[in-house]
């Protein structure tokens, strides 16, 4: 069936049809209407699941660990501040290896206050042990929610699924709502294979010592290694149910390109609109999209890439001192390209808090990278007002 | 494609007008993309919400600047704000208002102006309050006739769909609403239908 | 379908069962389950476990309340319907949205005790014989509990029928005669002679009464108090309860359209409404405020809802005939002074001239005196009432005495109080301490030290497990209301088709008041929520054989979780067996 749906109602449908056992969040602007709408499905019984109420984001990340951790299949929401004030719990999840499904809107960090669109949130918890997926469409939202439980719960990983504020929270547009028995034949009950036994009392999280430690973190990143193979074949069976698919990184027109632009999140789209155009009048120009930051799809990057004149990646979002962090990212992803191989990159950093990015951005950031003829110094930043 | 701007305070029902239209366009099979002015929502203040309807996906994920259409919830919004603000050049603009186009000269003489009176229709089908009544749904009913861009019948079965409260009524004033609505005579040429 | 490789993640969990761990070790403090009182136990004239009997209700254990219910009160169709009900206003639940209804889950538990067939009598278990002097609520509790202790009882009253005031006083569309005689027939069957018709007053009553072993006098109080105004013996001057009186004989009494009512009590109310059933257009004068009025809020909100007009701040000050017929009240306005003894505000007079009401009928209802001259013994006695101590043994050898004649809450609840009060006291004479274990101290015997006695505790058969019970009382303050939800009370439905002599109130249903019975937090008890258990993070906190939990000590570090969390209170930290 389809509906036309906010961003943040695509993901309280995807949670719903992944029929979620426990909830626990704490409301934000603009993530709100998710838990909303949950809270109303728990308490009219249309979503068989406990919610929990919390004070904070800490302890509503609390609570999903315990319950990840008791064998239930767990999710929460958050944004901005709120997700930073989870940063401890986040490594607990991480290093737990609770299966836990968070979507996050992504938000700009204040102060200066500010609840419009920006990455840096999300991005700031890229070492805390969370896969990350970031979305384009209200479509790939709702997937995505109910693909990260098959994705967690197979690897023992927490998944962030992460919308861009208000150009998908808020933005109502059609989407397909698959059918309970489809999701179902998708998504099976969880199975946990390790869970907390008040029958058979142990202690988890407890002390691990230097001869330890190290192997309980080999164990996980072998664990993220896993899950890049993991959602590509989760991805190819969600295609065979719904006849989508939506790919750890996607290429868009990339055929001979000289040009390739790389963006995440809303961006994308309005990027496609650009290239389609530019395409036309015969400008060998295309697009990679990364929708997975984490784990890196570094080798699928590289072969993407490897052989283009020219890169630019589109960061909504800056690592102040350093660069966009999808361009530092990427930048060391081609290091491995043979240097004949190798493209320029030229790093944008833009839209940040909100900014809009219009088809006159993309553009201006086209003429910037064909204009130059050496490799840019540093990121530029587009759109500043002088 | 077609984009439309929605003008109301807060508290008119603009962002759930530009839902419900959103619908009704999704209903006859083409696309569509809705969404209010990013930001804090006051009552009482000026509201915008925004519309994309389209044959094919609508990739666009940016804020609308130059509108074809608007549709305004409040007429004192004229004289508080520039309505027309990046309106195209012959574009229509749908005030709620009891006075003839022919009251908005200065716009009427660049763009195509049509009012219709959605306060005292929704104030007599009970919607809203009579001091503050809510005219959302019965502007849209005006908006399929004038516009042409939607069967009057699939806005009412999109009120049907998303007006949890006495849909009924609503889509009453909207079928009301279409029948009230007065078009501006000497309409400009049209230049970017 | 993709098959996830069947590996278990690699995260720091214990190899072992955490048990062993003895963590039991750690602790300075332990947590220890210990029953306490709840508020609305104390606060009840009766002595009834309200507690008890709504968890058992709320378990759906309907039986086992009546059970429990009915051990302490002989009449809860009739304490249902016309007690005060200060347990409400003791309930914890109160400060957190809505006290819960407890008069309205007795009155459904009553209503259903009295349609099932009465029960057998108790069995006759010792030689004693007890005369009872009236039949009114507290005669009747008296002869009640004493049946139950295994005693003959042989109840007298001078009225045709029993009942008391219950009967007398209170009109039928608060009390229908259907409920009231089917409850005494309840006492009546379980062995207990009542005969009426008899007035027992001076040498006759000696020479009755020298048969039996022991006599409880429980005559009331009738007599209505003198307001003190000139004129007051004058034609259309009535005392409200002779009024009623004659009401509930079947009679009509005259009392014209304009008729007024001195007083703010239950009487006072009771005689407006019922002036209003007969037609006429009754004014309330009351000397204080609504806020002061003693009468059942309730009873004032109906009595406002049918239309009976109330005058505050004013009081009687003379009255004026023509042609012998009453025709005018004159009134002096009163205003809020400084607190009186009762705490309330004493009204004081303001100088000057009044006003006048024009009435056909005054009815006075400013409360009633005792009449002790009619007693065959004299007693010792003040203000009016006998002084008896706290098992109602009154100042001769085997007599005691309760309900309105010896007391100074006039209550029916009280009356059933201090009835029960003096069936133990009797039990006492006759079995004195050797009959096992009965507590020796009253205030052992008291619901928290100073409310009603219970008489489970008295026959120490109490069927409610208990854990280390005290008789501390749990406010508020030991409460951990985060665990509860806010929900409206179940109100009673009132019929509001006619204003006649059927029931007004028509109460609640049993499924209401097993709802309401839900609402009841449980203070001071462990009614096996399992809070506990569930939020231990030692896994210290076992299941007991046969309900409620225990402590592994080994295990439990002392950090106090339980305790904190605990619902209602009904777990303390203490240093107790460390």
């Amino acid at each position: 069936m389809k509906k036309v749906i906010v961003g943040n109602h695509a993901v309280s449908l995807g949670v719903k049809l992944a029929r979620v056992e426990v909830v626990s969040a704490y409301p934000i602007t603009p993530q709100t209407q998710v838990v909303e709408m949950l809270s109303e499905m728990c308490a009219s019984g249309e979503l068989a699941a406990r919610f929990i109420k919390v004070e904070s984001e800490h302890s509503a990340m609390a609570a999903c660990c315990g319950a990840s951790a008791a064998g239930t299949r767990t999710f929460t929401a958050s944004s901005s501040q709120g997700l930073a004030l989870m940063h401890e719990m986040l490594h607990w999840a991480g290093n737990g290896r609770h299966p836990v499904v968070m979507a996050n809107i992504n938000r700009a960090m204040g102060p200066g206050w500010n609840v419009w669109t920006d990455q840096n949130d999300s991005l700031s918890q890229r070492d805390t042990g969370w896969i990350q997926l970031y979305c384009e469409t209200n479509q790939e939202v709702l997937d995505t929610t109910i693909q990260a439980f098959k994705l967690a719960e197979a690897v023992d990983l927490p998944v962030m699924v992460i919308l861009d504020a208000f150009y998908l929270s808020h933005t109502s547009e059609p989407v397909e709502i698959p059918d309970q028995d489809l999701v179902d034949e998708f998504l099976p009950r969880r199975e946990a294979r390790l869970k907390l036994d008040t029958s058979d009392p142990r202690s988890f999280g407890s002390l691990v010592r230097p001869e330890d430690y190290m192997e309980m973190r080999w164990d996980q990143q072998q664990a993220m290694t896993t899950a890049l193979r993991m959602y590509e074949e989760i991805d190819a069976d969600w295609k065979i149910l719904t006849g989508r698919r939506w790919g750890a990184i996607e290429p868009y027109r990339m055929d001979d390109a000289e040009l390739v632009l790389v963006t995440s999140g809303t961006v994308t789209s309005t990027a496609r609109e650009v290239i389609d155009q530019r395409r036309e009048d015969g400008e060998m120009i295309g697009l990679l999209k990364v929708k997975m930051f984490r784990p890196f799809p570094s080798a699928a990057i590289r072969r993407a890439l490897r052989g283009v004149d020219r890169v630019a990646v589109l960061d909504r979002n800056v690592s102040p001192g350093h660069s966009g962090i999808f361009a530092e990212e990427i930048r060391a992803a081609l290091y491995d390209v043979p240097p004949d191989d190798r493209p320029w990159l030229h790093g944008y950093v833009l839209g940040l808090g909100g900014r809009d990015v219009t088809p006159a951005t993309i553009e201006e950031i086209i003429e910037r990278a064909w204009a130059v003829d050496t490799p840019p110094r540093e990121d530029l930043w587009v759109g500043l007002k002088t | 494609m077609r984009e439309l701007r929605i003008h109301g305070r807060g508290g008119q029902g603009a962002v759930v007008a530009s839902k419900v239209l959103a619908v009704a366009v999704f209903r006859e099979g083409r696309w569509v993309q809705s969404f209010p002015a990013f930001g804090v929502e006051r009552r009482g203040a000026p509201v915008t919400a925004f519309l994309r309807i389209a044959d094919a996906p609508i990739r666009l994920r940016c804020e609308i600047k130059a509108p074809d259409d608007l549709i305004v919830l409040d007429p004192t919004l004229v004289e508080a704000i520039d309505v027309a603000s990046g309106l195209k050049e012959g574009g229509g603009i749908l005030i709620n208002t009891d006075r003839p186009p022919s009251y908005y000269e200065e716009l009427a003489s660049r763009y195509r102006v049509a009012t219709v009176d959605a306060s005292r229709i929704a104030a007599e089908h009970g919607i809203g309050s009579r001091t503050q009544p809510i005219v959302n749904t019965a502007i849209l009913g005006a908006f399929a006739r004038w516009s042409g861009l939607v069967d009057l019948e699939s806005v009412c079965g999109a009120i049907d769909e998303e007006i949890a409260y006495r849909a009924e009524a609503n889509m009453e004033a909207a079928r009301e609403a279409a029948e009230a609505l007065v078009i501006h005579e000497a309409a400009p040429e049209v230049v970017n239908a | 379908m993709p098959r996830a490789p069947y590996v278990e993640p690699l995260v720091s969990v214990s190899r072992g069962s955490t048990r062993q761990n003895r963590t039991g070790s750690w602790k300075y403090i332990r947590p220890l389950y210990r029953d306490a009182v709840a508020p609305c136990n104390r606060a009840c004239p009766a002595g009834v476990d309200i507690e008890g009997y709504m968890n058992l209700l709320r378990e759906g254990r309907l039986d086992d309340a009546l059970d429990l219910l009915l051990r302490e009160n002989p009449m809860p169709a009739i304490t249902g319907r016309v007690c005060h009900h200060p347990c409400e206003v003791g309930c914890n639940r109160r400060e957190y949205d809505q006290a819960v209804t407890v008069h309205s889950v007795e009155r459904a538990l009553g209503d259903e005790s009295l349609s099932r067939p009465h029960p057998a009598p108790p069995p006759r278990l010792h030689s004693e014989r007890v005369a009872i002097v009236g039949a009114g609520p507290a005669g009747l509790a008296c002869a009640y509990h004493l049946a139950r202790l295994g005693y003959g009882v042989t109840v007298y009253d001078e009225a045709a029928e029993a009942g008391g005031l219950l009967r007398q006083g209170i009109p039928g569309y608060r009390l229908p005669r259907e409920v009231l005689d089917r409850q005494i027939e309840r006492i009546a069957s379980m062995g207990v002679d009542i005969r009426t018709g008899v007035r027992l007053a001076g040498e006759k009553a000696q020479a009755e009464l020298e048969g039996y072993d022991a006599v409880f006098y429980a005559t009331g109080a009738h007599k209505g108090k003198p307001m003190r105004v000139e004129g007051e013996d004058g034609p259309g001057i009535v005392a409200g309860l002779e009024f009623l009186k004659a009401v509930n004989r079947g009679e009509r009494p005259e009392i014209g359209r304009r008729v007024a009512i001195i007083g703010g009590g239950n009487t006072a109310m009771d005689c407006a409404r019922t002036a209003l059933r007969f037609g006429a257009e009754p004014v309330v004068v009351y000397r204080r405020t609504r806020d002061e009025m003693p009468a059942i809020p309730q009873e004032v909100d109906e009595a406002l809802r049918e239309g009976v007009e109330f005058v505050f701040l004013a009081a009687p000050s003379g009255f004026r005939w023509e042609d012998g017929r009453l025709v005018e009240m004159h009134v002096t306005r009163m205003e809020l002074g400084e607190p009186d003894d009762s705490g309330r505000r004493r009204p004081v007079p303001i100088d000057d001239d009044g006003y006048t009401i024009p009435v056909d009928t005054v009815l006075t209802a400013i409360g009633e005196d005792t009449e002790l001259e009619a007693l065959p013994w004299s007693l010792p006695e003040k203000w009016g009432s006998i002084i008896v101590d706290d098992f109602g043994l009154a100042g001769a050898e085997r007599v005691f005495a309760g309900g309105d004649v010896a007391g100074e809450e006039r209550t029916v609840a009280d009356a059933l109080g201090s009835g029960k009060r003096a069936a133990m006291g009797i039990d006492r004479l006759f079995r004195g301490g050797d009959d096992g274990g009965r507590p020796a101290e009253v205030t052992d015997l008291r619901w928290g030290g100073d409310g009603q006695v219970s008489m489970s505790r008295w026959r120490g058969d109490d069927p409610v497990r208990r854990t280390n019970p005290t008789n501390q009382v749990v406010d508020i303050e030991g409460l951990q209301l985060a665990h509860f939800r806010r929900e409206p009370s179940h109100q009673e439905r009132h019929r509001h088709d006619a204003v006649d002599f059927s029931e007004v109130n028509l109460g609640i249903d049993m499924e209401q008041a097993i709802a309401e019975a839900r609402r009841c937090f449980n203070c001071g008890v462990c009614n096996d929520c399992e809070l506990c258990l569930i939020l231990c993070p030692d896994v210290a906190i076992v299941r007991r054989e046969g309900g409620g939990f225990e402590v592994d000590l080994d295990h439990c570090k002392g950090c106090g979780v339980c305790a904190e969390e605990c619902p209602r209170g009904a777990i303390i930290m203490t240093r107790e067996g460390l």
